[in-house]
C-alpha cells in the first residue's frame, strides 16, 4: 500500500485543534465580559444597590471545565453518535461478511481493526467515530449494504478506515464539543424567553406592588437571555465554520487514502455515484432521520442540511461551507487518480 | 458501577468542587457589605458617632413611664452597635438628659443634666459625666455645673461647664478643676462643639478665642494671645496641636505652643464662606471643607488637591488610598492621591457619616446603616 502522510491535512488538524481548545475558553470569558458589563449594570438597576465589583472565572477553572467537556465528549461521543442514528454493534454472527471486509482492509491499512455498527436506515451512508484511533467504530447503514456491490462497499469502508488512520475522526469528534455546547445554551435561552412570554401573556392580574417586580424580572430575564443567545450564536457560527471547513479537506484526504488501501479509486467513485443517486430519490424525512447532527462524518453529503427544513433552509450553504465537497468533484479527482495509477 | 459511570461521577464531583473554588464575585468599591434597615430611625437621634469599632447613638431625651412613681420620666439613651455587622451591642438609659457629647479613640462621653433642656438647649444645673465604651457604661461622675462641652483622651474625660470651668475626670472621679475659661458663644450645639480638644499630651481649649494648652495634670503649659479667633480645636497630638481660626489653620508645638506652620484659606473665598471652614484630621492628613469644596492638606499645610461638590456637614474619613465624603449625590470615594472620584453610591439623604471602620465605610441614612466596601 502506498500511503503518503497528508501534510495539508495534518496542518489543518493542528490549527483546528488549537481553535477547538481556545474557542470554548473564549466562549466562557465572553460570558464573563458580558456579565461584568451589561449584567452587573442590569443587576444594579434591578436590585437598586451598587454592584461595582466583577465576576471572575480563574483560568484554570475555565480550562479545566473545557477539559472536562472534552473528556465527556471522549467518554460519551461514540455512544451519542450511534444512538443518534439508531446503530447497533455488529458481530460475526449477524454480519460475518461485513466484519471480514473491515478486518481485511484494516490489516491492509496497518491499523487495528475497528468495531463495526450497523444503522437500521435505508439511506445509504457510512461514517466513523473515534475518541481514539485504537477505539474506532465504523458505522454503515443497511441501505449502504444493500445498495453497493462488494468492491464499492470495500471502497466506502476503506474511506472510513482512512479517516481513522488520518486521525481526523478524533479531531472531528472534539470539534463537536463547542457547537453542541453553544447550540444547547442558545436553545435554553430561547426556551426561557419563550416561557417568559407565555407566562406574561397568560398573567391575569398583577397588583401595583408586584407590577414593578414583574417588569424588572421581565427586563432582566429578556436582556440576559438575548445576550446569552447572541454570544452562543456568535460562537456557534465560528465553531461551525471551522468544523465544516476542516470537514471538506479531510474528505479528499480520505478518498485518496481509500484509493491507497483498495488500489481501486474507481470503485469509490462508483460507490459515491450510487450513494448520491440513491439519496436523491429519498424522501426528505428519511434524510433528516439519518442526519442526527452527524452529517460532517458521513462518506457522502446528505442533501438536506441538519438545520434546514425542506426547501426553507435556515442557514444557507453559501454562507456555511458544506461538510463535504461536491460529489462530482470528488468523482473527477478519483478518476484522475485512477488515470495516474494506470 | 461501571468504569465509565465512575469516571463521569468523578468528573462531576471534580467540576462541582472546582466551580466553588475558581469563580465568584470580587466586591468593588461602594458595594454593600451589609445593611441594617432596622436602624432606619437613627436620623431621629441627636448624635451619631463612631469610635473604634462601635457606632454610638445618643438620644438626648426619651420618654418612658415609671410604674412605681406612676409618672412619665425623660432621660437620655445611648445605644451602641457593632460596626462589623450592625448588630446592637447594648442600650444604656439615663435618668438625666444628655447635654454634651464627646468622642474618643474607642469610647465616648456623655454630659448629663437634670434640667429640661437637651443637647441643643441651655440652663445650668448639677450634672454628671458618663464614660461609655464598647461594652457599656464604664463610670459616671458628678460635676457641680452643667456640662457644655466634652473631650475624651486616653482614660480622661475633660468637661467644660457652663460656668467656664475645665474639669478633668477619670475612673469615676474628678481629678482636677481649673477655670474659669470663656468659650464665648460655644454651646452644646454641633456648630461650635469643637472648642475643646484632648490628646495624650493634654487638653486645648479656646479661652476667649485664644488657644490654651493644659497638661494632663492641669498645669497650663502655654497660651497664644496672638491667635484670638479660634473656631475649632482640630487635633491635639503628642507633639503638635492644630487649631483653626476664621482664615487659618495653625500647627503649634505641643510643648511650647510655637508655630510650626500655618495654612491660610484661599483669598478667593466669597465673604459668606469666611470663617465657616471645618477641618478634619484623618488618615494622618488634614481636610478642609469650605464653600462646598474639600481641600486636602499635607502635614505641612500645603494644599495637595481640591474637590468640589461636598456637603458642608460631611464627615471626612480617610483611608490609605481613598477619602470618603458626603457629596450632593451620595457617598463618594475620592483618590487620596489626587482627589479624583473612585466611586459614588447615590443617597437621597445622609444623616451621618461616612465613617471608616474595619468592615468598610459606614453611612447612616433613611435606609438604615449601610456598610460599603471601601476599595475600588
Amino acid at each position: 500500500m502506498e500511503w503518503e502522510p497528508d501534510r495539508g491535512l495534518q496542518f489543518r488538524m493542528a490549527v483546528a485543534l488549537v481553535l477547538v481548545a481556545v474557542l470554548p475558553v473564549a466562549f466562557v470569558y465572553a460570558f464573563v465580559v458580558a456579565i461584568n458589563t451589561v449584567g452587573l449594570e442590569l443587576l444594579e438597576w434591578a436590585t437598586d444597590r451598587p454592584w461595582n465589583g466583577r465576576v471572575y472565572v480563574k483560568p484554570w477553572l475555565a480550562v479545566g471545565a473545557v477539559a472536562v467537556g472534552f473528556a465527556a465528549q471522549f467518554a460519551l461521543g461514540d455512544r451519542v453518535a450511534l444512538h443518534a442514528v439508531d446503530a447497533r454493534r455488529a458481530d460475526r454472527d449477524s454480519h460475518p461478511d461485513l466484519l471480514a471486509r473491515v478486518d481485511r482492509l484494516a490489516q491492509t491499512a496497518g491499523i487495528e481493526s475497528p468495531s463495526v455498527a450497523v444503522s437500521r436506515s435505508g439511506v445509504p451512508n457510512a461514517f466513523a467515530v473515534s475518541p481514539r484511533p485504537s477505539d474506532a467504530t465504523v458505522v454503515v447503514t443497511d441501505g449502504l449494504i444493500d445498495s453497493l456491490d462488494g468492491d464499492e462497499l470495500d471502497a466506502v469502508l476503506a474511506h472510513e478506515l482512512a479517516h481513522v488512520k488520518n486521525r481526523d475522526v478524533t479531531v472531528m469528534s472534539l470539534s463537536y464539543f463547542l457547537p453542541s455546547l453553544t447550540y444547547a445554551v442558545a436553545t435554553v435561552a430561547f426556551f426561557i424567553l419563550k416561557g417568559l412570554f407565555y407566562v406574561v401573556g397568560n398573567a391575569r392580574h398583577v397588583d401595583d406592588d408586584g407590577a414593578k417586580g414583574v417588569v424588572v424580572a421581565i427586563v432582566v430575564i429578556t436582556v440576559s437571555a438575548l445576550i446569552t443567545a447572541a454570544i452562543s450564536v456568535l460562537f456557534w457560527v465560528a465553531s461551525y465554520v471551522l468544523f465544516r471547513t476542516l470537514s471538506q479537506y479531510r474528505e479528499h484526504a480520505a478518498d485518496r487514502g481509500a484509493a491507497a488501501i483498495t488500489g481501486d479509486p474507481l470503485a469509490l467513485a462508483s460507490a459515491l455515484r450510487t450513494v448520491d443517486d440513491e439519496m436523491s430519490g429519498m424522501p426528505d424525512s428519511d434524510l433528516r432521520d439519518v442526519d442526527g447532527g452527524l452529517e460532517a462524518l458521513y462518506v457522502a453529503p446528505i442533501d438536506d442540511y441538519q438545520f434546514g427544513d425542506g426547501d426553507r433552509e435556515l442557514i444557507s450553504s453559501d454562507i456555511f461551507p458544506a461538510t463535504h465537497p461536491d460529489t462530482e468533484e470528488r468523482i473527477e479527482r478519483l478518476q484522475e487518480l485512477a488515470g495516474e495509477r494506470a | 458501577m461501571t468504569s465509565r459511570r465512575r469516571f463521569l461521577a468523578s468528573l462531576a464531583t471534580l467540576a462541582a468542587g472546582a466551580t466553588l473554588a475558581g469563580c465568584g464575585y470580587y466586591p468593588g468599591g461602594g458595594d454593600i457589605r451589609w445593611r441594617e434597615e432596622s436602624l432606619g430611625g437613627l436620623y431621629r437621634t441627636d448624635e451619631v458617632a463612631v469610635a473604634g469599632e462601635t457606632l454610638y447613638t445618643v438620644t438626648d431625651s426619651t420618654q418612658s413611664y415609671d410604674v412605681e412613681e406612676e409618672t412619665w420620666t425623660r432621660g437620655a439613651e445611648v445605644v451602641a452597635y457593632d460596626t462589623a455587622d450592625g448588630s446592637e451591642r447594648y442600650s444604656e438609659g439615663f435618668e438625666e438628659r444628655a447635654r454634651a457629647f464627646g468622642v474618643g479613640e474607642s469610647d465616648v462621653a456623655v454630659g448629663l443634666g437634670s434640667d429640661d433642656t437637651g443637647l441643643g438647649g441651655e440652663g445650668p444645673s448639677s450634672s454628671a459625666v458618663a464614660r461609655i465604651g464598647p461594652d457599656g457604661r464604664q463610670w459616671t461622675v458628678t460635676v457641680d455645673a452643667a456640662v457644655e462641652q466634652l473631650a475624651v483622651a486616653d482614660e480622661r474625660v475633660y468637661a467644660v461647664t457652663a460656668e467656664g470651668a475645665l474639669v478633668a475626670c477619670a475612673d469615676g472621679e474628678v481629678r482636677w478643676r481649673r477655670g474659669s475659661y470663656d468659650l464665648g458663644n460655644a454651646g452644646p450645639d454641633r456648630e461650635s462643639s469643637a472648642l475643646v480638644g484632648a490628646g495624650p499630651a493634654g487638653v486645648v481649649l479656646a479661652d476667649g478665642g485664644e488657644p490654651v494648652h493644659l497638661a494632663p495634670d492641669g498645669t497650663e503649659r502655654w497660651r497664644r494671645p496672638d491667635i484670638s479667633l479660634v473656631q475649632q480645636v482640630v487635633d491635639v497630638g503628642s507633639d503638635r496641636v492644630h487649631v483653626a481660626d476664621e482664615t487659618t489653620l495653625y500647627a503649634l508645638a505641643a510643648e511650647s505652643g510655637e508655630s510650626r506652620w500655618t495654612a491660610q484659606e484661599s483669598a478667593d473665598l466669597p465673604e459668606y464662606a469666611l470663617g465657616r471652614a471645618r477641618y478634619h484630621r484623618t488618615g494622618g492628613d488634614f481636610y478642609r471643607v469650605v464653600d462646598a469644596e474639600l481641600h486636602a492638606l499635607d502635614d505641612t499645610g500645603e494644599t495637595r488637591w481640591t474637590n468640589e461638590g461636598v456637603e458642608r456637614e460631611t464627615n471626612v474619613a480617610a483611608g490609605e488610598t481613598s477619602v470618603f465624603v458626603h457629596t450632593g449625590s451620595g457617598v463618594t470615594a475620592l483618590s487620596a492621591d489626587d482627589g479624583s472620584r473612585n466611586w459614588t453610591v447615590e443617597y437621597d439623604r445622609i444623616d451621618a457619616g461616612p465613617f471608616l471602620v474595619d468592615a468598610g465605610v459606614l453611612v447612616v441614612s433613611g435606609q438604615g446603616v449601610t456598610c460599603h466596601v471601601p476599595r475600588g
